[in-house]
């Protein structure tokens, strides 16, 4: 049955896009099928034309727990070889660092920063290590996921009802929907899954836009649950993700937890396939790395859940946010970890998957990492005044997180340009050692696949993609922080609102 | 009715793709191997090249006392001249333990060290600030080893010392050979001057159609095309080197006072030699570098005194030398000594071989 685990996650992710509401035709190019086997395979999974109303009353067959699928034994091998590997390579680099260690007093600028760029990200790996999922804890308590929504009529439906598909007592789970003055019919999709789902989902209606924040507040006062979730309008969760986040609430001082989240379209193309790998990295080492010391600094908005307690002090000022003189429009969920990790635990579960859609292409990609890179300038500032108070490790790993994207610029431009020109020889090492870290990135995640195949070379590619034109996005957007802008939408669009429409959401 | 839909199976050659994906992502690794290798040697030979420490108790108790200061005087100085500190026994080389037991002997029979600024004063007949009991260390060829060799010993001595540099193997980053940038930190440390000693004439060259071979600047040069060297082209090469030689140095901005002939040999070795090449050469190095130092066809120069140029002849250290002969030197030429008492038959001449 080595084909039916193949089948597995990809029939989950079928019935993820299926109950997400994405069209035959959308699904073929975010999964590169052709048409007919996407057709075929909804058939085969028993969901019949992917309409809506034929899922307002869940099916026996509603779908199963989507779950990692065990590979066959070539994949463990195969794996083991890529720990093997991975592990060498750590190694091979710790000992070219401490075999040139004296470069310190040669070459500090270089040296240090590749020192400590070492240090950093084998850090990550050596922490990561040490993190646990959550154990059942049998908590339920009572929670509320917000969706706000701005004219998205199209989607807003089906996003809610795969809320109340969740696997979780439906009178512990209330899903509040804000209509931020949608100009289509949003409300009036809102008022339908609404009117037949018994009391679950509570609309609220902005007559005017007035931004994603105050909607998010204000579906956030109108419930008086003990837990407030978010879920992206981008991601589908799994069937058992809320009740699994749930349970890092055992600890009553956690304030905040982030769930994992991997790409839904990676299969559309090489952009999606890289974020596939730069997400996994970045929850399951980045934030598990985070989370063993309760300091995860960014609960992404894709899916995450706050203690009621912990975010009403805050909220005013999370909601009337300004920086610089300037409103704050996104970054909201940084934001929103920011206010609670002050006084709280952050912690992050592995096991609470969600599955979001990346932007698919260049420009997109490009604005999207431009507008978080502009909030993590914010949301940095804001960190550093209060995270030295947290554990030692993670206050010093948090300071040169945020010190490290500022410094690369002006190493890679001395290392690729002015040691070359200065006749310092090639910049071979520094590509190298790029090159070094993103295999170890795409081992990584070969090796934590069930299933190994060859996506994890886009890790190499990713660095690689980051190192020609992320890189160099810092400075602007350090000098771009006070901007608005929400960057992804068309200029014919701007005469709308600010309201967010992330990017790369898919407009069905 | 929720079967797992059958793929249709991908095609064997992608898994297989996939697979080698492995393997081939450690090739530009395995590609950059010989570079991240050359550059480590670089960097241990440039940035973990420390001086060595100095050896302790070179010197046994009982030798302590042999070893009585001399006479003092300033009008004589005797130049003392080191190839490389190592373990080879090359005829050249001198082990670090016994160069240290030599600057220990020097110490206790009361020399100081002179740089080479002083030195070339004291030629001019200028002697003010000359420490009593002068002597002047010189080294030969800018080799890495004598630095690492000597610097520690020299600083426990309060000693500093000349270094002869051969400006063609610092071009050619031989990395036996001291780069400007460390000859740069030697100067900075107050122990080390540096002068030149050639530039490519640091060679033997092949004087006739049999093969014999004489250095660089002492003979004209034989080339089975042509023949043997005109003596305009004679001139045209050594002239040509030379000025290279103190223009390099001009541009490092280091400070010339003189010269140390590569081989000792300017042509005066040979007594069939062409009759023009001394008068040539010698009054070209003078008016270049200032002072002029050759070695010793016996070993048993004379201190040197001032001669508007040299050529002054050095004690050379051989590998075999040790404390005691280079005392009865220093001790048998002292022209504060009455020479029938201070020539011990059996210390000189010294027993080593005779050079190359």
């Amino acid at each position: 049955m080595a084909d039916g685990h193949e089948a597995g996650v990809e029939q989950t992710l079928l019935e993820l896009t299926e109950r997400h509401g994405v069209s035959d035709e959308q699904l073929a190019r975010l999964l590169s099928w052709p048409a007919e086997e996407v057709a075929r395979r909804r058939a085969l999974a028993g969901g019949g034309a992917s309409d809506g109303e034929t899922q307002d009353n869940p099916a026996p067959t509603a779908p199963a727990a989507p779950r990692a699928q065990p590979g066959g034994r070539l994949d463990v091998v195969v794996r083991a070889v890529a720990v093997v590997y991975l592990v060498f390579l750590l190694a091979a680099v710790l000992l070219y660092k401490s075999a040139f260690l004296k470069m310190v007093t040669v070459s500090p600028l270089l040296a240090i920063y590749s020192l400590v760029v070492v240090c950093y990200i084998s850090s990550r790996f050596l922490f990561s290590a040490f993190y646990r999922a959550c154990g059942d804890h049998g908590l339920e308590p009572y929670v509320a996921v917000i969706m706000p929504a701005f004219n998205e009529q199209s989607a807003i439906g089906r996003s809610l009802r795969s809320l109340l598909e969740l696997d979780y007592p439906a009178d512990k789970l209330e899903i509040v929907a804000v209509n931020d003055g949608s100009t289509d019919g949003t409300l009036a999709e809102m008022q339908r899954v609404a009117a037949r789902a018994g009391g679950r989902v509570r609309v609220i209606n902005f007559a005017n836009n007035r931004g994603k924040r105050a909607a998010m507040a204000a579906g956030i006062r109108a419930t008086a649950a003990e837990i407030i979730a978010f879920v992206d309008s981008d991601s589908v969760l799994d069937r058992h993700a809320m009740r699994i986040l749930m349970q890092r609430f055992h600890d009553p001082k956690v304030g905040g937890v982030c769930g994992h989240a991997e790409v839904l379209n990676v299969g559309a193309n090489w952009m999606t396939k890289m974020q596939a790998v730069r997400y996994f990295v970045a929850f399951s080492v980045n934030k598990a790395a985070e989370s063993v010391f309760n300091v995860v600094m960014c609960c992404s908005g894709c899916f995450s859940a706050y203690r009621r307690e912990a975010v009403m002090p805050r909220l005013e000022w999370w909601e009337q946010q300004t920086f610089l003189g300037r409103p704050s429009t996104f970054g909201d969920d940084r934001s929103l970890t920011n206010c609670v990790l002050r006084g709280w635990k952050v912690q992050y579960e592995v096991k609470a998957r969600s599955h979001t859609i990346v932007p698919d292409n260049f420009r997109q990609f490009m604005r999207q990492q431009l507008r978080w890179k502009r909030s993590w300038t914010r949301e940095s500032v804001i960190a550093a005044s209060f995270v030295w108070r947290k554990h030692p490790v993670a206050a010093v790993s948090a300071y040169v997180g945020m010190l490290l994207p500022v410094v690369a610029p002006v190493v890679a431009v001395h290392a690729l340009l002015m040691v070359p020109a200065g006749g310092g020889g090639a910049p071979v090492l520094y590509i190298v050692g790029v090159y070094v870290m993103s295999v170890c990135y795409g081992l990584y995640y070969a090796s934590r696949k069930p299933r190994y195949d060859c996506l994890w070379v886009y890790g190499i590619i990713f660095c690689f993609f980051y190192l020609a034109f992320l890189l160099w996005q810092t400075y602007w957007a350090i000098i771009t922080t006070r901007s608005a802008s929400w960057g992804t939408r068309p200029a014919t669009a701007g005469t709308e609102s600010e309201l967010p429409l992330p990017a790369g959401r898919v407009v069905s | 009715m929720r079967l797992p839909a059958r793929l249709a199976p991908r095609p064997a050659v992608r898994r297989v793709g996939a697979l080698l994906l492995l393997p081939l992502s450690a090739v530009p690794l395995l590609g950059a191997m010989p570079m991240i290798l050359a550059t480590y040697s670089k960097y241990v030979r440039y940035y973990s090249s420390p001086p060595l420490a100095a050896p302790r108790n070179v010197l046994p108790e009982a030798d302590r006392g042999t070893f009585k200061p001399l006479p003092e005087y300033v009008d004589a100085i005797p130049v003392l001249v080191y190839h490389g500190i190592n373990d080879r026994d090359d005829g050249y080389s001198i082990s670090q333990r016994r160069f240290a037991a030599q600057m220990e002997m020097l110490k206790l029979a009361g020399f100081h060290t002179v740089s080479i600024a002083q030195y070339s004063r004291f030629q001019d007949g200028d002697v003010t600030g000359l420490p009593t009991r002068p002597i002047l260390l010189t080294f030969d060829d800018g080799r890495l080893d004598s630095f690492r060799g000597a610097d520690r010993v020299l600083a426990e001595c309060g000693f500093r010392a000349t270094m002869f540099v051969i400006t063609g193997e610092i071009v050619e980053r031989n990395p036996l050979y001291l780069s400007w940038a460390e000859l740069h930190r030697m100067i900075r440390s107050g122990r080390w001057d540096v002068q030149p000693h050639a530039y490519r004439g640091y060679v033997r060259i092949a004087v006739d159609a049999r093969g014999d071979q004489r250095p660089f600047y002492a003979a004209r040069r034989y080339l089975r095309s042509i023949g043997e060297e005109s003596f305009a082209d004679y001139q045209q090469r050594v002239a040509g080197d030379l000025f290279t030689l103190a223009a390099q140095f001009k541009e490092q901005g280091i400070p010339v006072y003189s010269l140390s002939v590569p081989y000792g040999d300017y042509g005066q070795e040979d007594a069939n030699n062409d009759p023009r090449i001394v008068p040539f050469v010698l009054p070209l190095m003078r008016s270049q570098f200032g002072t002029v130092f050759v070695q010793d066809d016996e070993n048993d120069p004379p201190y040197t005194t001032p001669t508007e140029g040299g050529p002054e002849k050095r004690w050379e250290a051989h590998t075999f030398s040790t404390a005691e002969q280079l005392y009865d030197w220093l001790k048998g030429e002292d022209p504060a000594l009455p020479q029938s008492l201070s020539r011990p038959a059996a210390a000189i001449p010294n027993d080593n071989q005779s050079p190359e």
